[in-house]
């Protein structure tokens, strides 16, 4: 299979599998993201790109039909995201491309549309669900994320985001930066007080960390910073007051 | 055979106001022959050029608004979003400039050249808006952060020494933000009870229910002049009259009226009465309180500080008399003397002008919205009786407000309004999360109405293209 060249596969009810008859080239790029249903509903278009190592004779990827973690990481997937709006030159592709992303978003249920999945701060409603799948037989837990509003370009923006950071590890939510998300933008600064994509994100990784502090229940392994940060200064002062180390805290 | 005329030249219009001070109290320098109060009615051929008559007050004053000439995302800038912020014309810009490059220093305390003219330029932005809004004098006017900081001024000022458990607050649910958050946070304080007014089946605050809320518990009422969303008006001049007349205070925002029409705090004997600089052509970041002087006299400092003390001792401070005594700091220097070269700007067009031209434009604005399929507009239909601002507010049905704004700006340089405007309590009364709201001044032209029309036009059937 060649990359980069759009390939329409039936939709997968389980998962899906892709076998390299010949071993690629390291520059080889597979892309996996959702993209236009078009024909029947089971029908979905797939660009492909992965990186490969040389080494392997055949690469199998595993594919969910709902989760995709496809061997990318979360960072990469931006990657992808990012190339394809800043293909995207005029207003007008971008928010027909966010309205198709809208379209695909999953749908949200009701019993989720709860004051406290509300995401503060935005013009429009925008409400997240988010929740923990425990260890993976790849290791670690990934976090999950649903999300609806009632204006569809800001649908568009969170099926983005879902696309992005849905199966992500919890480091990886935390890593995303708003700056990064920037192309994306209609019109709006990354960290303005109304952005869409500053406001979800920002809820992502507050409530990703939360989650992430209960489920490892233990705040020396908290490696989001702020309470081991805490600690670190607190050991810091004591060898200080001991006479070992000079310190500013 | 046609004969082909040369083309009509018109000679560059320089604008009468862009480098008017008129003194203090002028109102209206405007001629007549300058401009009619009606917007060009003929539809101009291509390469013609508008005779002076023909030319409206938007067309006019547009060469002095620098910020009005640009293209945004392609597409030339159609502002209308002047209720959120109005644009300021090279006057003010030169004014500000002006300060800063010749005798910048600080004011009141300084015995050289430079403070004595700045404290001059400072006192006389006072005394200019004074004589704007026509109070008795300008220890009438405290300069403030804005609009916002000035209700507070009054809320921590009068109302914590005021308000007692069981005293009663009046104010309405169209109210923005900045008018009633912060008398939330004085009745919890004080135990007072703030009670709302709701609205009439014309979408109007239902005045008749307002004066049936006045009793002897009622201590204050807080009230906009115009509304922000619904643009409508409410009549202060009868509210002061029946809350006086329980002994009570009157506070009125005047946010959106101040910068369209005429504004006479003496005829509408309000107790206190706040505006914002930056909605009147001025630089953000100064706003005023008017408070007649005698309830100014009794009330504590707000804000503690230099400037505002007469005497500071270790143990205690004795304070200066008003206006100094509820501005702490230094002051925004600059900015208030911004505000004053606006207030000749617009005292050199004259109010009565503003208002008249831009009820026109309101009317035209809401005829040309009201015939856009599907769209609901909040507020009152204007009629011989009922008289909107320059300000429509409206949901389009099926379309989210804030994807109409991002589709006008992005598609069509047009610049609105999406959200809640700051009165989240009017949208929950409305039924609805939000609204996208035009709204205009007296440097926008019909000419942006159409534009924007048009503009919502296309953005509607794009957006219906895809359901």
């Amino acid at each position: 299979m060649a990359s980069g060249i759009p390939t329409e596969i039936p939709c997968p009810s389980s998962s899906l599998r892709f076998r390299f008859s010949s071993i690629p080239s390291r520059d080889t790029r597979v892309f996996l993201r959702p993209g236009e249903y078009g024909g029947g509903p089971k029908r979905i278009r797939l660009n492909l790109s992965l990186k490969v190592s040389r080494r392997r004779a055949s690469v199998w990827q595993t594919l969910q039909s709902s989760t995709v973690p496809c061997g990318l990481s979360a960072a990469e997937k931006l990657d992808v995201l990012v190339s394809e709006f800043r293909a995207l030159t005029g207003p007008i592709d971008r928010v027909k491309r966010l309205l198709h992303y809208a379209a695909i978003l999953p749908d949200f249920e009701e019993s989720a549309r709860v004051h406290s999945n509300r995401v503060t701060g935005c013009t429009t409603q925008v409400w997240l669900d988010v929740g923990f799948e425990n260890q993976t037989s790849s290791g670690g837990g990934r976090m999950r994320f649903r999300a609806d509003s009632d204006s569809e370009i800001t649908k568009g923006f969170c099926s983005c985001l879902i696309w992005v950071l849905d199966g992500a590890y919890p480091e990886e939510v935390m890593a995303v930066r708003a700056e990064d998300l920037g192309p994306m933008n209609m019109g709006l600064v990354a960290h303005s007080r109304v952005s869409t994509w500053h406001n979800v994100l920002v809820s992502m990784q507050k409530r990703t960390k939360g989650l992430a502090m209960m489920v490892n229940g233990d705040e020396e392994r908290d490696q989001f910073g702020s309470v081991a940060v805490a600690k670190k200064m607190k050991k810091k002062k004591k060898k200080a007051i001991n006479g070992n180390l000079n310190s500013n805290c | 055979m046609a004969l082909k005329l040369p083309p009509f030249k018109v000679p560059a219009l320089a604008s009468p106001f862009s480098s008017s001070r008129m003194a203090p109290g002028s109102r209206s320098a405007f001629s007549a022959a300058q401009c009619t109060s009606s917007s060009s009615s003929a539809a101009l051929r291509e390469g013609e050029r508008p005779a002076p008559a023909d030319l409206s007050l938007g067309h006019l004053t547009r060469p002095d608004f620098p910020i009005l000439h640009q293209e945004v995302n392609g597409s030339k800038l159609v502002y209308l979003d002047s209720a959120a912020t109005s644009q300021k014309p090279t006057a003010v810009l030169k004014t500000m400039q002006d300060y800063y490059e010749r005798y910048n220093s600080n004011v009141h305390r300084g015995i050289h050249y430079l403070s004595a003219k700045a404290t001059d330029e400072y006192e006389l932005a006072r005394k200019k808006v004074s004589n704007f809004i026509n109070a008795s004098e300008p220890r009438e006017i405290v300069f403030t952060r804005n609009a916002t900081e000035a209700i507070n001024l009054v809320a921590y000022s009068w109302g914590l020494t005021n308000l007692k458990p069981g005293d009663e607050i009046i104010t309405t649910v169209v109210e923005h933000h900045s008018a009633i958050v912060p008398w939330q946070i004085v009745a919890q304080k004080t135990g007072a009870l703030l009670k709302f007014v709701g609205l009439d089946q014309d979408d109007l605050v239902d005045v008749g229910q307002l004066r049936e809320m006045f009793s002897k518990k009622t201590k204050l009422v807080v009230v906009h002049h115009v509304s922000n969303v619904l643009a409508s008006k409410l009549p202060i001049e009868d509210i002061v009259i029946w809350a006086h007349e329980v002994g009570a205070k009157v506070l009125v925002d005047a946010c959106q009226s101040v910068p369209h029409m005429a504004v006479d705090v003496q005829a509408i004997d309000a107790d206190f009465l706040v505006a914002s600089s930056h909605k009147m052509v001025g630089p953000t970041g100064i706003g005023f309180l008017h408070g007649k002087i005698e309830l100014l006299s009794e009330m504590p400092p707000f804000l503690g500080g230099g400037e505002m003390i007469s005497d500071v001792f270790l143990d205690h401070s004795t304070y200066a008399e008003p206006p100094s005594r509820f501005e702490a700091g230094t002051p925004a220097i600059a900015e208030a003397i911004g505000l004053g070269a606006a207030v000749d700007y617009l005292s050199g067009i004259g109010m009565e002008k503003i208002h008249e031209y831009e009820v026109e434009l309101a009317n035209y604005l809401y005829g040309r919205l009201e015939s856009v399929p599907s769209i609901r507009i909040y507020g009152p239909k204007p009629s011989e009786s009922i008289t909107r601002s320059a300000l429509c507010s409206f949901n389009v049905k099926n379309i989210h407000p804030t994807d109409i704004a991002t589709f006008l700006d992005q598609q069509h340089g047009v610049a609105i309004r999406s959200g809640h405007h700051c009165a989240q309590p009017l949208h929950g009364h409305l039924g609805i999360s939000a609204s996208a709201r035009a709204s205009l001044y007296f440097y926008n032209t019909r000419e942006d109405v159409d534009n924007f029309i048009e503009a919502l036009t296309d953005t509607i059937t794009f957006f219906n293209s895809f359901k």
